[in-house]
Parts: structure tokens; sequence; C-alpha cells
């Protein structure tokens, strides 16, 4: 199986507006797909919660959706962003990587510095390398095909 | 995005499928004690049913999936949360069906972790890699068998457990 890597988009995190989509190029099959999150965050309002995941809640929930012209319209994936996580961690036995400058604190604007990765392979995960090439989207059959990310929101996640 | 270039005609054989439900091990019909927990879904092949125990975060405003605890019972029958877990064909175990933590045990032995993520346990058909041993469900239907996922839960107040299917559908041209 000959593979490359194509850069889909660069945007900008919209702290109010929660939900970011981007159809994924349709010309050639899949194998995978990788967000990278970078940012800065801080906490305005002292004392407020921080859940005990941190930085992966950040990522409320991770979609990819399809219209395939054998399968119709199909949710690929529709995970919560801990969840996508941890599979990854078990599964490919190297966790996407979750990087804070500092821990998340609840100290009045304390800035800390995100940097983390979500990867998603089609196949299923930690199978025999010959059977993933019958698991690869055959993206040319779709019509159309997007990925979602529903993010944190002014008044979530990091309270404040 | 990884594109593979040396694929042009084939179509699909089979697509992998993963979503996340969320359960309110809270209320009514919990607490039970190795009985019903949730009815798994049929008609699609089963991988793997990842589990995450929480006790939510009520805070306005929060996602639904955010803990404000993690659970990871160790004492079953005592400790909150889903302390026995398995998956049952006609209420017979077929699948595991001891306790939360042996389940994290046997885990951490097939996944070759030091040790598991608090609050998480799976249960997966496909320990070897061998894509072929998936939990198979497209005839149970027509012979009447009952698929679930069974055990014991002991409620709390706002507790919730969160399934992470991956399933596969085949493509119904190559059947």
């Amino acid at each position: 199986m000959r593979k490359q890597t194509q850069f889909i988009t660069n945007q900008n995190l919209n702290l109010t507006k929660n939900k970011f989509i981007v159809d994924i190029p349709r010309d050639k099959y899949l194998f995978a797909l990788r967000a990278h999150f970078r940012g800065q965050i801080s906490n305005s309002v002292a004392g407020t919660t921080i859940g005990p995941e941190g930085i992966l809640q950040l990522l409320e929930r991770f979609r990819i959706r399809m219209t395939h012209e054998i399968f119709g319209g199909e949710v690929l994936v529709d995970m919560y962003g801990p969840a996508l996580y941890h599979l990854n961690e078990l599964y490919q036995q190297s966790a996407n990587r979750a990087n804070l400058s500092q821990p998340l604190s609840t100290q009045t604007n304390l800035a800390s510095n995100f940097d983390f990765l979500v990867d998603f392979e089609f196949p299923p995960q930690n199978i025999f390398p010959a059977d993933q090439e019958f698991y690869l989207i055959d993206a040319p059959r779709c019509s159309l095909l997007q990925l979602v990310l529903e993010l944190w929101n002014g008044v979530s996640v990091i309270q404040g | 995005m990884i594109q593979v270039l040396d694929k042009e005609d084939l179509p699909l054989t089979a697509l992998c499928r993963r979503y996340s439900t969320e359960l309110d091990i809270s209320a009514s019909p919990f607490p039970v004690t190795n009985d019903k927990i949730r009815d798994l879904p049929t008609g699609e092949a089963i991988r793997s049913v990842m589990f995450r125990q929480y006790i939510r975060d009520t805070t306005a405003g929060q996602p639904t999936s955010v803990p404000a605890t993690i659970l990871d019972p160790v004492n079953p029958e005592v400790d909150t949360g889903i302390t026995r877990i398995g998956a049952r064909v006609n209420e017979k175990f077929i699948t595991h069906g001891r306790s939360w933590q042996n389940l994290r045990e046997r885990n951490r032995d097939q996944f070759r972790v030091l040790a598991m993520p608090i609050g998480i346990g799976v249960l997966d058909w496909v320990e070897d890699g061998n894509v072929d041993r998936v939990l198979f469900t497209q005839d149970f239907v027509e012979k009447r068998l009952r698929l679930d996922i069974g055990g014991s839960v002991v409620t709390a107040a706002n507790a919730r457990a969160e399934l992470t299917f991956t399933t596969i559908k085949p493509n119904p041209q190559m059947a």
C-alpha cells in the first residue's frame, strides 16, 4: 500500500463558535486523519471546576459523516474526545500526544499552552496489516465526506 | 490526512464504524445484580465495546461527557458503577462475565500497558489481530438469540457509563 500525507486545512479555533466543519478531499482512498490542536487557555474565574481528564475534554465530539454510493448516508465515527484518546492509547500503543505547558489550574488568568493530536484510522485498529486495505474509505465513491469537530464553548469545560 | 495511492477500483469491502453512547446508571432500571445492563445492537459484526465510567459534572454549560469523578469500582456489588460485566447470549455469558477489575487486568495484559487508564475497560473479540474473530450478529434475529451486556451495577447520583462500539458492516453488494 503506497501512502502519502496531505494537508487539508488550518483554521483558528473560535471559542464562541464551537463547531468546526471541513470537507475531506475525495480524490483518493483514505487511510487516516489527524487533527492537531494548538493554543493557549486561561481560567478567568478562580475556583471553578476543571475535570480530571483535563485537556482531553476540550474536544467534545469527533464526527465523520459521509454519503456513499453503496452504503448511503453513514456516520463513520461519532465519539467523545476522551473516548477517542483512550481508544488510541490502548490499540495503537502510542497515545495521541497531549501536552500542556503546565497543569491546568484554577488560579485566575494563569495561561497554559496546549498542544495535542487526535488521530483516527479508518480500518479497525490493531488488525493484521494485510486486512487493512479492505477497510480503506473509497472516498471517490462518496458524494459527501466531512469532518465535524465539536469543541468547548465560552461557558464549558474550562469554566470562565 | 493519509491517502492511499495504489487503490483505484476496489469498493470498500466493509465499513468500520465507531460511536459512543451514554448510559445513565443513576436510576431505574438500576441497580442490578448479575442481570441485563444494556441490549447490544445486532445486524452488524461487533469488534469491541469500550466502557468509561464517571460521575457527570453537572455544572451549567459543561458537555455531557465531562466527569466530575472517574469511577473505577473495586468491590463488586458495593462500589459505585458497573462492578461486574460481560456479554451474554440468551442470558449466558459468552465473554468475560467477571468483575470490572478482572476485566481491566485482562485488558492490561492484552494491550501490554503498565496500567490501564482509570475508569476504562474493553470487551474485545479481536484480541489477536485476526479480524475474522469479530462477533457476528447478522443472524441473531433469525435464530431468536438475545444479545446483551450483563453484570452488576451500583447506582449513584449522576453516574454515567459511556459505551464506545466498534462495529463492522459488510458491503451488501459483496455478500
